[in-house]
C-alpha cells in the first residue's frame, strides 16, 4: 500500500519509456540457441554468415533497473523507533520505485547489501513480479557493514546491459570508497541516480547530555559532550552532502536526498518533475 | 596559621564534590546508538586536545572554587607578634619613634626596614584604645606628631613618612618624646622605638637616665649583617704642571663587612664615565683611592665618584663634587702712587705679571685706577679688588670693599709706605687677615755699623705643595724659586688668640708675608710688604708672576673651583647676603629651583636654608645677579653627601645601650624570632591578621574564570 501511495504520487514516470506499441525497432543479434523462435532467425545473415542469429528487438528489452539498497547496520537507525529508521525508509522507497517501474512495464531487479555481501533479486517485469519483490522487502533485515566495494564486482556482473541503477544508502562509509564505488558504476554506461537517506537526529544533532555514542557497524563507542562537538560535527556532516552533490554533477547522475521525517512520495515527485522537465529539454535539443 | 571556624574546614572535602560528580555523569551516560558515527569520531578526533584542556581546566577551577569558599568560611588568620603596647584600661600617653634615616632604606626578605618599621608601628597604632595620647617622632627628619587622640594624624604621617639620607639621632628624639610625655597628665609613659639599632644612630656622650616612663626598642633589623661600601666625600686638589692644569680626584673607600673586597670605582664627570679604578680594602677598614683629571679651560661639571661592587645600601655608594674653573677674571688694582709714568707707580709690575702683554693666554684683565677714584667704579664688573699701597681714604671706603668681599670678591691688600697700621686695623677691622703692629726693617751687624740684611723667603712653605693651591707651580718648576728675593723692609702683624687666618709664605724670621682668610663668602690676602721694588725685589725674580698671576685667579674662585664647598646631608646652611642682593637662587641636587629671601631687620641678611635632604651638588645663585643663571656663574656651589658612618650597619651593644637609657624601664624586642641570649625581656601582644578577604577575592576570580570557560567551551 505504502508503496503505491509513493509510486502514485509521483505522477511522472521515472524514464522516457521506449516501448513503442507495435512499431518493432531491431535492437541486435544473438546466435540461435535451441528453444529460441525460428521465425526469428535473421536469414538474411544466414545467407552471408552460414550461422544462425536470432534479431532481437527494443520492444523485448525494456529498460532494466536495478535498485541497490543499502541494508547495513547504520541504515537501522534510529533503531528505537520501530518502522521509522532509514532502512524502513528506504523499503518504501524501493518499493515505491519498483511499483513505478513496473507499472510503466520495465524490469526491475534488486540488491541488497548487507554486511559485505549481495542479496539479489533478479529484473523481472509484470505486476507479479512487484509481489515478489514486496516479499522479498519485507523479510530483509538490516545488519552489519556497508562495503560497497565488497560487492560492487559481483553485482556489475550482473548488470548485464546498460541499465538505471538506483543506489538507496545513508552513503556513511568511507568517503574514498563511496566515491571509487559510484564512479566505477557510472563508467560501465549504466545510468545512476543515488538517494541519500538521512535521519533529521543525523542532520540535526540534538542531543544535550553527556552520552555514550555506539556505531551501528561496530565501530566501538564514545563518550561525548554532543554540545562540544555539534558545530565540528555539522560541518563534516554537510560537507558530506555537498561532496556527494558535487560527485553527482561530475558523473551526471542524479543525487537526492531524502530526510525520514518528509514524506517519500513528495521528495520523490519533485525530483521525478525536475528530472523528466531536464530530459526533455536534452531531447528539444 | 589558625582558623576562627576551623569546622568548615571540612568543606575542604567538597573539592571531591566536582571529581565525583564529573565521574558520576561518566558511569550515568546514556548510549546512543548512532548512524553518523564516523563524523562523530572524526570531529572528536579533531578536537579533543582542545576540549580536554577546557574541561580539567573546569574541573579545577570547580574544586578550587569550593576549596577557597571553605577556606574564606574557616575565616583563616595570623597571630603576628607586636611590642606589647597595650596600656590596660586607664588612660594612657604614648610617644613613638620611628627611625627614618638611610640605614632603614635597605631590605630584609625583598622589603625595607623602613617599611617593616612603618607597618609595626601601625600594627601597634591600631592597637591602642582611642582614648589613649599619642605621639610621633621621626628620628632623623626630626619631623613630629605632638601628644594626640587624634590617631588618624598620627596615621597619616606614618604613611607619609618614608626614609631618607640622614642620620637618626636616637637619644636627642627619645629625649624629646620624654618631654613631650612630661606635660601628659596619664600615669602610664611609654616610648615605642621602631629601629634598626645601628650604632650610629645612638649618639656617643649622650645619655638618658632619668626617664621615669617605659621605653620599648623594636628592632627590625634582622642578625645578619650584609655587606655594605660608602665613600666618604670627594676630595680635590689641584695639580699645576707645565702640561696644563689637572686635579686629582680621591676618595676614601669603606669596607663594612667581614670579607676583603675589590671595590671597583667609576670616575663620571658630567654624563660621561670617565675613568674606572679598583683598590682593595681590607674588612672594616678604608683604603683611599685616587684618580687624576686633566682640565680644560673654562668647564663646570658635576662628577660622581661611584663603587659598582653590588651591597645592601645602594643609595651611599655615589659621593658627588664639582668642578668649576677657567673663564676671565677681572681685577681692579688701587694704586696709592698712581701716576702718570707707570714705571712710578706701585702696581707696575704686578699689571704685568697679571697679564704680560707677550702672555696672550692670561685670563685676568688687570684695570688700575687711583684709590680716589675708586667711589666711582662699578664693583660689579670685578670679582678682584687688589689694593697696592693704598691708604685707605674712608670709612665708606671701608665699607665697599668690606661688602664687595663678603658677596664673594676676592681682595689682595699690598702694604707701603702709604700704610697708616692704625688706620687700617681701625677701618678695615675684621677683613684683614691679622692686625697690622709696626714696620721691621732687617738690619745685621752693631748699631753703629749697621746694613741692610735682607731675608729671604722660607722655603719649607715654598717646597710643600699641599700647602696652599696658589704654591703648586713651584712644586715642580724648580728653577723659579722664590725663596732667592731679598725683604728689606715688611710690617709685623699681630698674633692671633683664636687662628683665623692661615699663612701662606713667611719670611726667614718667621714673620708671616702672605696671609688668607676667609671673610663672608670672599677671601681677603694681604701681603706685609710692597708689591714693588721699594720694599724688596721679588718683582725682579721669574717667580712674582706666578705668585700673583695664581692670587689673583684664587681670589676670583677661578683657579680652580673644585672647591664646591663639602656639606653633610641633614646639616643647616646659613647663608649671608652681600649688601646689594636681596635672595638668594638655589637649584637643589634635582633640578627644582627655590627662591629664599631674607629677612634683613632680624637676621641680618643672612639667609638659613631647610636642612639639606639628599646628596648630591646644590648651585645657589644670589639675586639680583647676571643672567642667564648658568652653573658656571653660581657663586656658591655645595657638594653635599651622606655621613659614611650611617653606611656602618653594626648595631649597637646591648651594655651600650643600657649607659644611656634607663635600663630597668628598658624592653628590647627584634623582629626575628631568634632572641639573643643577651636580650632584656620579651613582651609581646599578638594582633590578629585575618585573611578572609583574600580568600573571597579568589573565589570571586575563580567564579568569573568559570563562566569564561563555559561561554568559551560549550560545556556544562
Amino acid at each position: 500500500m505504502k508503496a503505491r501511495e509513493v509510486a502514485e504520487g509521483a505522477l511522472i514516470g521515472l524514464h522516457h519509456s521506449r516501448h513503442r506499441g507495435s512499431s518493432i525497432e531491431f535492437s541486435e543479434h544473438k546466435p540461435y540457441a535451441p528453444g529460441d523462435e525460428i521465425r526469428l532467425i535473421d536469414w538474411k545473415l544466414f545467407a552471408k554468415s552460414d550461422r544462425f542469429f536470432i534479431k532481437q528487438f527494443e520492444d523485448e528489452t525494456r529498460i532494466q533497473c536495478y535498485i541497490v539498497l543499502d541494508a547495513s547496520g547504520s541504515m537501522s537507525y534510529p533503531d528505537d523507533k520501530p518502522g521509522s529508521s532509514k532502512f524502513e525508509y528506504g523499503k518504501i522507497l524501493t518499493a515505491g520505485l519498483a511499483y513505478l517501474l513496473l507499472s510503466q512495464g520495465d524490469s526491475v531487479g534488486l540488491a541488497l547489501i548487507r554486511n559485505g555481501e549481495l542479496d539479489w533479486m533478479p529484473g523481472r517485469s509484470g505486476e507479479r513480479h512487484f509481489t515478489a519483490l514486496a516479499e522479498f522487502l519485507v523479510k530483509a533485515q538490516p545488519q552489519g557493514e556497508t562495503s560497497f566495494e565488497k560487492v560492487l564486482f559481483d553485482l556489475l556482473s550482473r548488470f548485464k546491459k546498460k541499465s538505471l541503477i538506483i543506489v538507496i544508502s545513508d552513503f556513511f562509509d568511507p568517503e574514498m570508497e563511496v566515491e571509487k564505488s559510484l564512479k566505477l558504476l557510472r563508467h560501465r554506461n549504466h545510468e545512476l541516480v543515488f538517494f541519500q537517506v538521512l535521519a533529521p537526529e543525523e542532520l540535526e544533532f540534538p542531543f544535550k547530555n553527556l552520552s555514550w555514542f555506539e556505531g551501528l557497524e561496530s565501530e566501538g563507542r564514545i563518550l561525548l559532550e554532543p554540545q562540544q562537538l555539534r558545530k565540528s560535527y555539522l560541518k563534516l556532516i554537510n560537507g558530506w552532502q555537498e561532496k556527494l552533490e558535487r560527485l553527482g554533477q561530475e558523473l551526471l547522475a542524479d543525487y537526492q536526498r531524502f530526510r525520514t521525517d518528509e514524506k517519500a512520495s513528495q521528495i520523490l515527485s519533485s525530483y521525478l518533475l525536475r528530472r523528466s522537465l531536464i530530459s526533455r529539454r536534452a531531447r528539444a535539443r | 596559621m589558625n582558623f576562627a571556624n576551623p569546622v568548615f574546614l571540612l568543606g575542604m572535602l567538597g573539592m571531591l564534590v566536582p571529581l565525583i560528580i564529573h565521574l558520576w555523569r561518566r558511569r550515568r551516560a546514556k548510549t546512543i546508538r548512532f548512524g553518523a558515527i564516523r563524523f562523530l569520531l572524526q570531529s572528536e578526533r579533531a578536537t579533543r586536545r582542545r576540549r580536554k584542556f577546557w574541561e580539567y581546566l573546569l574541573l579545577l577551577v570547580r574544586m578550587l572554587s569550593i576549596g577557597v569558599l571553605s577556606m574564606a568560611l574557616a575565616g583563616p588568620f595570623k597571630m603576628e607578634s607586636i611590642p606589647s603596647l597595650s596600656l590596660g584600661d586607664e588612660q594612657s600617653s604614648l610617644v613613638m619613634i620611628l627611625d627614618d634615616s638611610m640605614s632603614m632604606s635597605r631590605e630584609k626578605l625583598s622589603r625595607t626596614l623602613f617599611e617593616r618599621a612603618r607597618q609595626s608601628a601601625l600594627g601597634a597604632l591600631n592597637q591602642l584604645p582611642d582614648y589613649d595620647y599619642v605621639g610621633l617622632v621621626l628620628a632623623a627628619s626630626g619631623e613630629e606628631v605632638p601628644l594626640t587622640k587624634n590617631h588618624g594624624q598620627i596615621r597619616q604621617m606614618l604613611e607619609k613618612a618614608s626614609a631618607g639620607w640622614q642620620k637618626a639621632r636616637m637619644i636627642q628624639s627619645i629625649s624629646r618624646a620624654e618631654q613631650m610625655l612630661s606635660r601628659a597628665e596619664s600615669p602610664g609613659k611609654k616610648v615605642v622605638v621602631f629601629t634598626d639599632l645601628q650604632r650610629a644612630s645612638f649618639e656617643e656622650g649622650m645619655s638618658l637616665s632619668d626617664f621615669d616612663g617605659e621605653i620599648y626598642i623594636y628592632d627590625v633589623s634582622g642578625d645578619r649583617l650584609e655587606p655594605n661600601y660608602t665613600l666618604s666625600p670627594v676630595e680635590l686638589s689641584r695639580i699645576s704642571g707645565t702640561a696644563g692644569e689637572s686635579v686629582k680626584v680621591s676618595a676614601i673607600i669603606y669596607n663594612f663587612s667581614d670579607r676583603d673586597v675589590e671595590a671597583r670605582i667609576n670616575l663620571s664627570l658630567g654624563r660621561d664615565t670617565l675613568t674606572r679604578g679598583s683598590v682593595q680594602v681590607k674588612p672594616w677598614a678604608s683604603s683611599e683611592k685616587s684618580f687624576l683629571v686633566s682640565l680644560g679651560e673654562n668647564i663646570s661639571a658635576e662628577g660622581k665618584l661611584l663603587i659598582e661592587n653590588p651591597d645592601s645600601l645602594e643609595m651611599d655608594n655615589l659621593s658627588y663634587f664639582h668642578l668649576r674653573g677657567g673663564g676671565r677674571v677681572k681685577a681692579l688694582i688701587l694704586d696709592g702712587n698712581f701716576s702718570r709714568e707707570p714705571l712710578n707707580r706701585d702696581s707696575y709690575f704686578l699689571e704685568r705679571a697679571l697679564n704680560p702683554r707677550l702672555y696672550a693666554l692670561s685670563r685676568i684683565d688687570p684695570e688700575v685706577m687711583s684709590e680716589s677714584g675708586f667711589a666711582q667704579a662699578d664693583l660689579r664688573n670685578y670679582q678682584v679688588i687688589i689694593l697696592a699701597n693704598c691708604r685707605i681714604l674712608d670709612k665708606a671706603e671701608a665699607d665697599r670693599i668690606k661688602n664687595f668681599v663678603s658677596a664673594g670678591g676676592g681682595l689682595l691688600i699690598a702694604l707701603g709706605n702709604n700704610t697708616d697700621a692704625e688706620r687700617y686695623n681701625q677701618l678695615l677691622g675684621d677683613l684683614l687677615p691679622r692686625e697690622i703692629r709696626e714696620l721691621k726693617v732687617s738690619f745685621a751687624g752693631a748699631e753703629a755699623n749697621a746694613e741692610l740684611k735682607p731675608l729671604h723667603l722660607d722655603t719649607s712653605f715654598i717646597g710643600d705643595p699641599d700647602r696652599h693651591p696658589i704654591l703648586s707651580p713651584f712644586a715642580s718648576a724648580k728653577g723659579a724659586d722664590p725663596s732667592v728675593a731679598n725683604f728689606y723692609k715688611h710690617f709685623l702683624l699681630f698674633q692671633e688668640l683664636i687662628p683665623r687666618s692661615k699663612v701662606i709664605l713667611q719670611l726667614t724670621d718667621g714673620s708671616p708675608i702672605l696671609l688668607e682668610k676667609n671673610f663672608g663668602t670672599g677671601i681677603v690676602m694681604m701681603f706685609s710688604s710692597t708689591i714693588n721694588q721699594d720694599w724688596n725685589d721679588l718683582c725682579i725674580y721669574p717667580s712674582f708672576l706666578p705668585i700673583f698671576y695664581q692670587t689673583t685667579l684664587y681670589l676670583a674662585r677661578s683657579l680652580f673651583d673644585i672647591g664646591a664647598q663639602g656639606a653633610q646631608v641633614g646639616e643647616q646652611i646659613e647663608l649671608a647676603l652681600p649688601a646689594e642682593k636681596n635672595s638668594v637662587l638655589v637649584r637643589t641636587s634635582r633640578g627644582a629651583e627655590m627662591r629664599l629671601s631674607a629677612d634683613r631687620e632680624a637676621e641680618q641678611g643672612k639667609i638659613r636654608l631647610a636642612k639639606l635632604t639628599e646628596p648630591g651638588i646644590y648651585y645657589f645663585w644670589y639675586l639680583p645677579g647676571p643672567e642667564p643663571r648658568t652653573e658656571l656663574n653660581a657663586d656658591f656651589i655645595l657638594a653635599v653627601h651622606s655621613d659614611p658612618l650611617e653606611s656602618d650597619f653594626r648595631k649597637i651593644s646591648l651594655s651600650d645601650l643600657k649607659k644611656m637609657l634607663p635600663a630597668n624601664k628598658l624592653y628590647l624586642q627584634s623582629e626575628d624570632r631568634v632572641k639573643s641570649p643577651e636580650e632584656l625581656e620579651t613582651k609581646t601582644s599578638l594582633v590578629k591578621k585575618t585573611y578572609h578577604h583574600n580568600f573571597l577575592l579568589a573565589l570571586i576570580i575563580l567564579l568569573a574564570m568559570e563562566i569564561i570557560i563555559l561561554t568559551r567551551s560549550g560545556l556544562e
